[in-house]
């Protein structure tokens, strides 16, 4: 039988190793997906959830609603992915290649949703964002997360928070919607 | 569905599956481990439990967004972390303490210094860091190259305009005669495309970037006779890595394809694409003609270990074998690479050294060097065969205690040297008449705050003598960090309006930090705005106070609205659905606010 997301939290919260070690196999995929969309790299989104999950271990008593755990992580790991944003210095070399077109990246989408969007686009246009726009595009695109939950995440009010959701969606329509 | 939605689907999809393509398999019991032991976890701040003989019920997401914008807001200058995978690791021992000998004076031996000894039985004959004259500017990620004269022309870079990081058209001369710099033209537009590049007419090809945001690069060749720079022909090149062949036309190749440029025309014309296409890979021109690429990343998410030979005479790329080391993960980092005498490479990458054979096409992986996995800002062989690696940090952190090392190809030995300050960023190394290497800029990072530096340092062999000037330059100022300016109150204290039907609320403040807090309610709209809509009496709490406030809150069939504490510009703690409730507002010492719940 599974064990319940709130025992698994009350339980790593005192320490014990083995029910963290089993939170992070339920969501490491997805304190990954939400960190690579803000930081655009492999090792920094790695980087960005490890540092999540050192925070998780340490504060993971302060969650008062355990159901909660999901939305609490990838918040954390949203913010430590624009932390590693906002301390990164871009070379000019960098960010000229950012927007290359990659090549030899084979396209493994396997979601016929997905086939709507080019990849190439997407990305060309992620690149353009800022991380907290790439933040609240990837916890509420990636890890459906409320406006509430994504203005608390990211030190918004929720209002504030859908505000600039709705007009980043006006704008990623334009740029990436051709069907 | 309508169209919107189907669009926001399909969006989700999208995201979803470009993130999927970069996760790999990962093994949790080792994430929780790192988790555990605290890789990961960031620079340590002063934490403080509150005193409250109950657990916080501090809302850990707004904590963590609090710190986002205390770091972002309160300090302005450029953050760095620290890299996860070193925690843990000793302190770096002190530096050695250079001494400067008089000038003529043959430098002694790093056995006749204080400080680090050398590891190798073998290179024991190391030389020595003497601070040179200071650039004008402070600057990192600038190129430098030596002119036929001898002087070395340093262009572009990032400086700082204010509290903010900007790319840098400035150019200076350093007088290795006088160990002085002085300002020469401005470039067109900032340099990056590809580094610095002496062509055979004395003249110097730079990569340059018109559109930082765009996807267009150029080129400029700076004229030392009159100081000044001309863009070349073609608007739009490729970027990479610029190697000029024994015909006398570069090869600048880069992920977007390769180019030859003919000084002799001044004109580009597309040769043969590599293999692999790659950027940050090095490019070392052969004895035989031919030029060797090794490394570098195909995207940002994947680093090669791969390796092409590129033969001028067909304008052709032939895949030949691997480089064996592999980059750890986590790491951006560039390898170097030199021709050593015998006709090897010799290409440095953080987890180790390897020499290639052009004429077997094989690689042989070096002695271990002293700092094994740390980054190498540059390779430089010297006058006396030796091969001056001049190290950095990961992420702004130094990897060990010494900042450079000799490697013995004779030998296949390696040494750390004395002396040395600590860019934090790859700065070039460049190679003097004199036989000596000067290093300029970089930055200096304390606590995670960087600046850039105008400082600059010669590398001194063992049996070269220390040039004339050293010694008569001032003392580069210490860098001086200024305290964060404290973030400005985005509002005027205001006790606010008296709502209609509003319903007091008396609650515990508890402001344990050194500055005063301002509570206010306030609605906020989509553009972040705030309108009082109800009061705070007394709204401003003294430092280190702990008092009762009333709140007058709007009626309880409102909504929209929040209670705000200063500092967080627009962070709200509790929403409208929340209040009245038990508790206190706690501000702890080092800023960091939350309720605590009764």
């Amino acid at each position: 039988m599974e064990i319940q997301a709130g025992e698994l939290v009350r339980a790593a919260a005192l320490g014990d190793e083995t029910a963290f070690t089993e939170l992070v196999a339920r969501h490491h995929h997805d304190l990954l997906r939400v960190a690579y969309v803000i930081c655009r790299d492999r090792a920094l989104a790695e980087d960005s959830a490890q540092a999540a999950w050192a925070i998780a271990w340490r504060r993971m008593g302060d969650l008062k609603d355990p159901t909660l755990i999901r939305g609490w992580l990838v918040a954390v790991a949203a913010n430590e992915a624009r932390r590693i944003m906002r301390s990164r210095r871009q070379s000019i070399q960098e960010i000229s290649v950012a927007d290359i077109e990659l090549q030899g990246v084979p396209d493994l989408r396997s979601d016929p949703l997905a086939a709507g969007i080019a990849n190439a686009d997407l990305r060309r246009v992620l690149a353009t964002l800022d991380p907290t726009d790439r933040a609240l595009i990837a916890l509420r695109y990636v890890a459906e997360l409320s406006s509430d939950e994504i203005g608390r995440a990211l030190g918004m009010s929720p209002s504030g928070a859908r505000g600039r959701l709705s007009r980043l969606l006006l704008r990623l329509r334009g740029e990436l919607d051709h069907g | 569905m309508d169209d919107f939605d189907q669009f926001e689907r399909s969006l989700s999809a999208a995201l979803r599956a470009d993130a999927d393509v970069s996760v790999t398999p990962f093994e949790p019991g080792a994430i929780a481990v790192a988790a555990v032991s605290g890789v990961g976890q960031r620079a340590p701040r002063r934490e403080r439990r509150l005193a409250a003989g109950r657990a916080a019920d501090l809302r850990p997401v707004a904590i963590a967004a609090v710190i986002g914008v205390i770091v972002v807001g309160g300090a302005i200058f450029m953050i760095q972390g620290i890299a996860p995978d070193l925690i843990g690791r000793p302190s770096p021992t002190p530096n050695a303490d250079p001494s400067p000998s008089l000038p003529g004076v043959v430098v002694p031996t790093a056995s006749d210094l204080p400080g680090e000894p050398t590891s190798s039985p073998v290179v024991n004959q190391t030389g020595v860091w003497v601070a040179t004259g200071s650039m004008g500017t402070p600057r990192e990620g600038h190129t430098a190259v030596r002119l036929l004269d001898g002087r070395v022309l340093v262009a572009g870079g990032v400086g700082l305009e204010g509290d903010d990081p900007v790319p840098l058209t400035s150019a200076e001369l350093y007088d290795p005669v006088t160990g002085t710099w002085s300002t020469t033209g401005d470039m067109i537009h900032p340099q990056g495309a590809f580094q610095a590049l002496l062509l055979p007419d004395g003249t110097v090809l730079v990569g340059d970037v018109p559109d930082a945001h765009a996807d267009i690069v150029g080129a400029e060749l700076y004229d030392p006779a009159t100081g000044t720079w001309s863009r070349t022909r073609k608007d739009s090149v490729v970027a990479g890595t610029a190697t000029l062949l024994a015909n006398g036309t570069v090869l600048v190749t880069g992920p977007r394809g390769s180019e030859l440029f003919d000084p002799s025309t001044g004109d580009w014309t597309a040769t043969g694409t590599m293999t692999t296409p790659r950027y940050n890979h090095t490019a070392t021109l052969l004895p035989d003609g031919r030029v060797l690429v090794a490394g570098g990343d195909v995207n940002p998410d994947r680093p090669t270990h791969s390796a092409e030979l590129y033969d001028p005479n067909t304008g052709t790329w032939t895949a030949t074998t691997s480089l064996s080391g592999a980059a750890p993960s986590g790491q951006h980092v560039h390898p170097v690479a030199t021709l050593l005498p015998d006709g090897t490479v010799l290409v440095v990458h953080p987890s180790s050294a390897e020499r290639y054979d052009p004429g077997t096409e094989t690689w042989t992986a070096t002695t271990e060097q002293p700092t094994a996995g740390g980054g190498a800002a540059s390779a430089t062989l010297l006058s006396d065969g030796l091969v001056l690696v001049t190290l950095w940090g990961v992420d702004g952190v130094p990897r060990g205690s010494a900042r450079s090392e000799l490697y013995d190809p004779g030998t296949d030995s390696w040494a750390t040297t004395a002396g040395g300050s600590e860019p934090l960023q790859i700065v070039p190394a460049t190679l003097l008449f004199d036989g000596t290497v000067l290093r300029s800029g970089g930055a200096e990072c304390v606590e995670g705050v960087c600046l850039m530096k105008s400082s600059a340092e010669l590398y001194v062999p063992a049996g070269v003598p220390v040039p004339s000037h050293i010694g008569t330059h001032p003392e580069p100022e210490p860098t001086v960090f200024p305290t964060p300016t404290p973030v400005p109150t985005p509002y005027p204290p205001a006790a606010g309006p008296d709502p209609a039907g509003g319903r007091p609320w008396t609650v515990t403040v508890v402001n344990d930090s050194p500055e005063p807090v301002t509570l206010f309610v306030a609605e906020e709209d989509e553009d972040g705005m705030s309108r009082l809509v109800g009061s705070v009496t007394p709204n401003v709490v003294p430092p280190e106070t702990t008092i009762e406030v009333t709140l007058l809150l709007p009626a309880a069939d409102t909504r929209g609205w929040w209670i705000f504490v200063n500092p967080p510009t627009h962070g709200s703690l509790l929403g409208w659905d929340e209040v009245p409730r038990a508790g206190q507002f706690v501000i702890q010492a080092d800023g960091q606010v939350g309720w605590l719940g009764a």
